[in-house]
């Protein structure tokens, strides 16, 4: 059943990457998340929040979040930026490595002898992509409700699945200029590398633009912006910048079917 | 070349040329390939083969000219004409993490099906294992799975790259009569080789490819008519040089003592005939290389000056020696 269509061995391909990643992922939220209690009761976080320089407040909690809350607490601590990470490192390789992997071990040639078109490789290997990110985003879900069960805590669940959602197409834009870089130069390491400099070079610019007012005009240019700018949790999932994040992300995945299908394939 | 009316054209590539920066790997390249034909495409490694290869299923496009396969052109209806095409790339990379039987249901997916029936005559026939994982198998088995995966689907055309390479004398055995029975059932067959005797082996007709130039087209019978061999005579006595002068076809002819060396083009039979007043000992016979192949006919001005033919060059020294033989002389018999 696997060997069915690309998408389905692209799947095959990255299930142990994907089940890997979302257990890991689910357990290391949820255990952040699990000891909330503890750490809230032995120190006042918001006391020690508030002495905090500015510049450190903005980089850990962007965009005003709460952090006396738990939902504040697990977005401050895990989705500011290691849960950003965890999913670009996901998306970018797995992007990264769509064509421009098949080019570099040289499969490419006997995959596209076959008489399907060359953009539905991309297309299929992105479906496969978005569907791993979809999951590991609900694998993350249900680590924070196991882990919100453990520690007693009621959370709200509209503001958590709101920055879920935000960090799975956070993940999948730079997924998608990984894929667009691999299709256009089929060298994979340079695509991940790039995508993956893209990341934290827009992850900085974001922190930086709320401190430095130089920097201010530059926000809108980072994607973290549309991503956890808003306060997701109290705002919830708002169109504009679920429409940037995708719009981007299907600017780039255009690019790249475009991008592939045009050039010379590598030997 | 000579086209035969009303034979259809399964491969015809008009001007094709491909650059990379400056450097010209295939040049104004016309090529006519005919139904049921196997046509093998001979020249050095970096001749330009892979790149002919390459462009005709569209993994890359030419700078300019034209392919086109069953009438349709390569780059417009890349689809239509990969439906009908087996083919074996020459650097082959296979699914390591798959078995043989998976990478093969996948090709067979994406191709729409195939009749798995003939997949397992198939790899029967080449005594291929489809159950281990591929990155465990020698070079040889993946060059089986390449070749099954090629004729899988009966195609009307059939393009492989350097097919033998990897496979031991008996696979390659299998693989002239898979070819065989290829051209009784009506495939056309493409077929690319470094190696003289494959091509003889297997084609009806054969380009000869160098530095990205087709420098010509012929048939395997005229080929064969000109190939030139090496030939060493051991004699049970000391024979005179003069029995030997100017027999039709040789050259380099060295004559000291009981050996005899020369090259022949062509028949052998007139030196055979010639050495036979005497008694052998023995007789080897030698087939040239490719680039001896070159220098011999499409370039025989530059045949002395060829460096790695230690034959030539002793056969040079032993003339100053034995003062014997006319090098000069053979050539003339050539045409």
């Amino acid at each position: 059943m696997w060997w069915r269509s690309v998408a389905l061995k692209a799947f095959y391909d990255q299930w142990r990457a994907t089940v890997g990643l979302a257990a890991f992922m689910a357990a290391y939220a949820g255990f952040i998340l699990a000891i909330f209690p503890s750490i809230s009761s032995i120190v006042q976080i918001k006391d020690i929040f508030e002495k905090l320089p500015p510049a450190f407040r903005a980089l850990f909690a962007p965009g005003g979040i709460d952090i006396t809350t738990p939902e504040g607490y697990i977005a401050t601590e895990f989705f500011s930026l290691v849960g950003p990470l965890l999913f670009f490192a996901y998306t970018i390789a797995i992007g990264g490595s769509a064509t421009a992997g098949e080019e570099e071990r040289g499969t490419i040639d006997m995959l596209m002898a076959m008489p399907i078109p060359r953009w539905r490789v991309v297309f299929e290997k992105f479906l496969a992509l978005i569907v791993g990110t979809v999951l590991l985003g609900l694998a993350l879900l249900g680590g924070l409700a196991l882990g919100g069960a453990v520690a007693g805590l009621q959370l709200r669940f509209d503001g958590l699945g709101a920055i879920v959602v935000g960090a799975v197409l956070l993940a999948l834009l730079f997924g998608s200029l990984a894929l667009l870089l691999g299709a256009l130069t089929g060298r994979r390491t340079f695509s991940i590398g790039v995508a993956f400099a893209a990341a934290i070079a827009s992850y900085f610019l974001y922190s930086f633009s709320a401190l430095v007012s130089a920097l201010e005009p530059l926000r809108p240019l980072s994607p973290f912006t549309y991503y956890i700018g808003d306060n997701p949790l109290v705002s919830g999932i708002l169109p504009w910048n679920v429409a940037v994040l995708a719009g981007t992300t299907v600017v780039f995945f255009i690019l790249a079917l475009v991008a592939f299908q045009r050039r010379d394939l590598r030997v | 070349m000579s086209i035969q009316p009303g034979s259809e054209a399964i491969i015809r590539t008009a001007g094709l040329t491909r650059r990379y920066d400056k450097l010209v790997a295939l040049s104004e390249l016309d090529l006519e390939v005919k139904r049921g034909e196997v046509f093998g495409y001979l020249g050095p490694n970096g001749a330009g083969k892979t790149t002919t290869i390459r462009i005709l299923l569209d993994l890359i496009r030419p700078s300019s000219g034209a392919a086109f396969l069953f009438s349709l052109d390569s780059r417009r209806d890349g689809l239509a004409i990969r439906r009908r095409v087996g083919y074996l790339p020459g650097e082959m990379a296979l699914y390591e993490n798959l078995t043989g039987r998976q990478f093969l249901a996948y090709l067979a997916s994406l191709r729409g099906g195939v009749e798995w029936a003939f997949v397992d005559r198939l790899a029967e026939r080449f005594a291929s294992d489809l159950r281990p994982r591929i990155h465990t198998l020698s070079h040889g088995n993946r060059q089986k799975l390449g070749l099954i995966q090629a004729f899988m689907h009966r195609p009307e055309l059939l393009v492989l790259d350097e097919p033998t390479v990897g496979l031991d004398p008996l696979m390659q055995q299998e693989f002239y009569g898979l070819i065989a029975d290829a051209r009784a059932a009506g495939q056309t067959v493409f077929l690319s080789s470094h190696v003289i005797p494959e091509i003889e082996r297997t084609c009806d007709r054969v380009g000869i490819l160098r530095s990205g130039k087709l420098i010509t087209v012929e048939r395997i019978t005229s080929l064969k008519a000109k190939a030139i061999r090496h030939v060493e005579i051991r004699f049970g006595e000391s024979v005179p040089p003069e029995a030997f002068a100017h027999l039709a076809g040789t050259r380099d002819m060295v004559v000291k003592d009981e050996l005899l060396r020369c090259s022949v083009v062509g028949s052998i039979d007139p030196l055979v005939k010639a050495a036979a007043r005497f008694e052998v000992v023995e007789i080897n016979s030698q087939e040239p290389s490719l680039e001896e192949l070159f220098l011999t006919f499409y370039e025989p001005a530059e045949a002395a000056t060829t460096p790695e033919e230690p034959v030539a060059t002793e056969s040079v020294a032993s003339t100053a020696a034995g003062g014997s033989s006319e090098p000069s002389e053979g050539r003339d018999v050539v045409a």
